[in-house]
């Protein structure tokens, strides 16, 4: 099956050995993937014929920004038919590129990829730098493919001995992803990323953040792991996966309440229950013929407030037209009037759900 | 309307609360059913009662309460009492995993009110 979207990100630790290349080039071909953000290429400049090589393919790009005495290094390499370049910039240990991603419904995007191997200090003006771009960008879909070297919580490093800086390093590196609203991406099925070689101290140092711009147009993205082999870090996939888990439980939305045909319903259906036995059974049976009957009512009386909403609006928006026209009878005018009441009360309804839903009950409470 | 931030919180919520998969054993798994079914296990497992673990106190000498707060614990308890406790949780709790959540019943009180009580006495009774 061809996924959305899929891209990979890594910290390789040296792209110059042979060894190295195949690994990427076995993951790519595994994976079948068209993205990828590699991070601490330790070259200076990876030849043409090595990319090719490593894609089995010349129908590719890519954006590098070169080691620097062997430290550092990215490079961020793509299959054509999966995005098209429009512009990128480079700092000195990442690139914010810009494109159209082609792989389903054509979108622009932006791919960050960096790495921060330095002190605290550099991290931060990184992280300025990023988080100034993001504000001042047009495009909003924003994927950070990172290995910043740094951690969000305590638990996210183990075996190294606790010291005071990881605390403001933590701080900023959170404050970075709040200030620039991005998501941290969960890890699935393992909590680590990097292993020190002698397998005292491991961290989860690497990871994918993204814009919520991003997760509207791919909300099943997640974030796996593959194992550790050439490198002491984990190659990192984000891809898209929708996973069906079948109905979706019952849910008692508050807004009901304010429609005067539900308590009637309430009291009708519940009175209509005859149920013999203890009276802990006679609650628990009522509840659960009330929950079947109160969905059949949601789903044919009280109906889809978003397909009402787009009902009414087209409706209006109709009438509108032919007011334009200048056509509009006196019973069309008044039929207006009555739809945009109609709209204003599904509209709140539409609103109340989704306070609900987002669990930001202190908004009506007015902190 | 503030759609956008609301829509965004639950973006949020679901990519930070949502079980992806679960380990079986050492198994790393994601499929629907399977994760299903472990999960039915493991609560099954935990509310199972295995009796014969239970400590005896029988020689310890606590402290005891007045005759009087014994019988007002002991009693019947009242259609009052049954609100008052309705009324101290917040609305948008659930009591249960069938998901009537407080803001319900407190609507709705006048007319389940009966079947509450009795079922909250019949569980102080020790019935089940």
């Amino acid at each position: 099956m061809l996924l959305m979207m899929k891209l990979i990100s890594m910290n390789i630790r040296g792209l110059g050995g042979k060894i190295k290349r195949k690994y990427i080039s076995e993951l790519i071909k595994k994976q079948q993937v068209g993205f990828i953000c590699l991070q601490e290429t330790k070259c200076e400049q990876i030849s043409k014929e090595k990319s090719y090589q490593m894609w089995g393919s010349n129908e590719i790009d890519w954006i590098e920004v070169g080691a620097v005495n062997n430290g550092g290094g990215i490079i961020t390499m793509w299959k054509k038919d999966c995005f098209e370049l429009k512009g990128f910039r480079s700092g000195n240990n990442f690139s914010i590129i810009e494109g159209i991603w082609k792989v389903g419904k054509p979108v622009e995007i932006t791919i960050v990829n960096v790495y921060c191997g330095g002190s605290l200090r550099e991290k931060r003006s990184i992280w300025d730098e990023i988080s100034e771009i993001r504000k001042n960008q047009r495009i909003k879909l924003w994927c950070v493919a990172e290995d910043f070297n740094a951690i969000r919580c305590a638990g996210e490093r183990r075996g190294q001995n606790y010291s005071a800086n990881y605390n403001s390093e933590i701080r900023s590196f959170n404050k970075f992803i709040e200030d620039s609203s991005l998501v941290d991406i969960p890890l699935v099925g393992r909590k680590f990323t990097w292993y020190k070689p002698n397998g005292t101290v491991k961290s989860r140092i690497d990871g994918v953040l993204v814009s919520l711009e991003w997760l509207e147009k791919w909300p099943g993205s997640k974030l796996y792991a593959e194992g550790r082999s050439v490198s002491d870090h984990c190659a990192l996939i984000l891809k898209e996966v929708n996973i069906d888990w079948d109905p979706k439980p019952f849910r008692c939305l508050d807004v009901w309440q304010k429609d005067d045909r539900f308590k009637e319903l309430v009291r009708n259906k519940w009175a209509s229950y005859d149920i013999r036995g203890n009276s802990l059974y006679v609650l628990k049976e009522k509840l659960k013929r009330l929950k079947f009957d109160i969905r059949n009512w949601n789903k044919y009386v009280f109906g889809d407030v978003n397909k009402q909403r787009v009902d009414l609006e087209k409706r209006v928006q109709d009438l509108d037209g032919k007011d334009d026209e200048g056509e509009l009878s006196v019973e069309d005018r008044e039929e207006r009037r009555q739809l945009l009441a109609d709209l204003g009360q599904v509209r709140a309804k539409q609103e109340a759900i989704l306070q609900q839903k987002a669990r930001v009950s202190w908004i009506s409470r007015g902190i | 309307m503030n759609t956008r931030f609301y829509h965004s919180s639950i973006k949020w919520r679901r990519i930070h609360n949502g079980i992806n998969g679960l380990k079986v054993g050492d198994q790393w798994c994601e499929d629907p059913t399977k994760v299903k079914a472990r999960v039915k296990d493991f609560f099954e497992s935990r509310f199972s009662g295995g009796g014969s673990h239970l400590v005896r106190l029988d020689n310890v000498g606590f402290k005891s309460i007045s005759r009087e707060d014994n019988e007002m614990l002991v009693g019947i308890i009242s259609e009052e009492e049954v609100k008052e406790a309705v009324w101290n949780c917040d609305s948008s709790k659930s009591p249960g995993p069938d998901c009537f959540n407080f803001g319900f019943i407190k609507f709705c009180w006048d007319i389940l009110k009966g079947d509450v009580v009795s079922a909250v006495q019949r569980f102080a009774e020790g019935g089940s």
